[in-house]
């Protein structure tokens, strides 16, 4: 997570502010058929072996080992535990809509990520300027986040939170790799 | 549920790279293949986890994201919620308090797919009393090695 943090920092600072968000917009990747027919395999049993992939798909296994390199290399798609929330204390999500005045939404947005419990910043147009997901184990702990860490960043000049009282759906096999 | 240190180094190696034999991780993390194996299937029997495929949305096509919050009658919160966690391409569902009832987020093709869902479904359901729509322009930050197992 580190070196991804430092990657989206050092591409604000060379970007021109205002054009900080479209230069993260991105182009949809063409993938061959060999290649989604790994994905899809994968989909129903991420640890399958490449031996057994490649029996499948009458492949050699160096052949699915490379597709799979290059797949991920280019961060097109990970196999990889993903943690419940709840287990490094984050039982409460809470989804804060954050109005900015007086600074650039995007020099906020880069300070709201530094915050521990934030797990995603979103800028938008117009109102709010910024939708952050925060995570904190208990009313305590979302009070100090909202009230001590959010609050006080330079040129947060509104919030409002809906806090989750249950999650019905919570989609985890996509997800934005570049950042 | 509480995970301890061996659970802890296991999820740290799977993490780095889901693709690893039990084996491997059990040399890394210095237990047996066979407690790599227990512990997995403790953990995701607790919901502590998910070992899975996790696809760029770029690939998926789905790059037109939406936050669509929504007041409803109290009394149907909860169907109403279930109603649009069915849809294919809603990522996400929670029942809320605050300004929304029910907070969820939307991830589409095209922005005509996001908005057939919104004025032609959601807008359809009864008890719904009114649709906050925001698009997002840019993610700076997205945690998609932490997640909510439901």
């Amino acid at each position: 997570m580190e070196k991804n943090k430092t990657k989206t920092r050092s591409e604000s600072k060379a970007a021109p502010a205002k054009t900080g968000a479209a230069s993260k917009e991105r182009t949809v990747h063409q993938l061959d058929a060999t290649d989604r027919q790994i994905l899809d395999r994968l989909k129903t049993e991420p640890r399958v072996t490449n031996k057994a992939l490649a029996e499948e798909l009458s492949l050699s296994e160096v052949t699915i080992a490379s597709r799979i390199r290059a797949m991920e290399s280019g961060k097109i798609m990970r196999v990889m535990a993903q943690r419940d929330f709840r287990t490094i204390g984050g039982e409460i999500l809470t989804l804060v809509d954050i109005d900015v005045l007086g600074r650039t939404v995007d020099a906020v947005a880069h300070d709201l990520t530094l915050i521990e419990n934030v797990g995603s910043v979103s800028i938008l147009m117009g109102e709010p300027s910024i939708i952050v997901e925060i995570h904190t184990p208990d009313l305590a702990a979302l009070e100090d986040v909202l009230l001590n860490q959010i609050a006080k960043v330079k040129g947060v000049s509104g919030t409002s939170a809906n806090m989750i009282l249950k999650v019905i759906k919570y989609r985890s096999e996509m997800g934005n790799l570049h950042l | 549920m509480k995970l301890d240190d061996i659970d802890n180094a296991i999820l740290a190696a799977l993490g780095q790279n889901g693709r690893m034999s039990n084996r491997e991780v059990g040399r890394d993390v210095g237990v047996s293949e066979g407690t790599v194996r227990q512990r997995l299937k403790k953990l995701e029997a607790a919901k502590a986890m998910r070992l899975g495929l996790v696809v760029d949305i770029t690939v998926t096509g789905r790059v037109t994201v939406a936050y669509v919050r929504i007041k409803a009658k109290p009394d149907r919160i909860r169907a109403i919620a279930k109603e649009i966690a069915a849809m294919d391409d809603c990522s996400f569902v929670g029942l809320s308090v605050g300004s929304f009832d029910i907070v969820t987020l939307f991830n589409a093709r095209t922005r005509g797919e996001l908005a057939e869902y919104i004025d032609n479904r959601i807008a359809k359901i009864s008890g719904v009393l009114a649709i906050d729509v925001r698009e997002p322009i840019a993610s700076i930050k997205h945690r998609y090695d932490l997640i909510h197992v439901t």
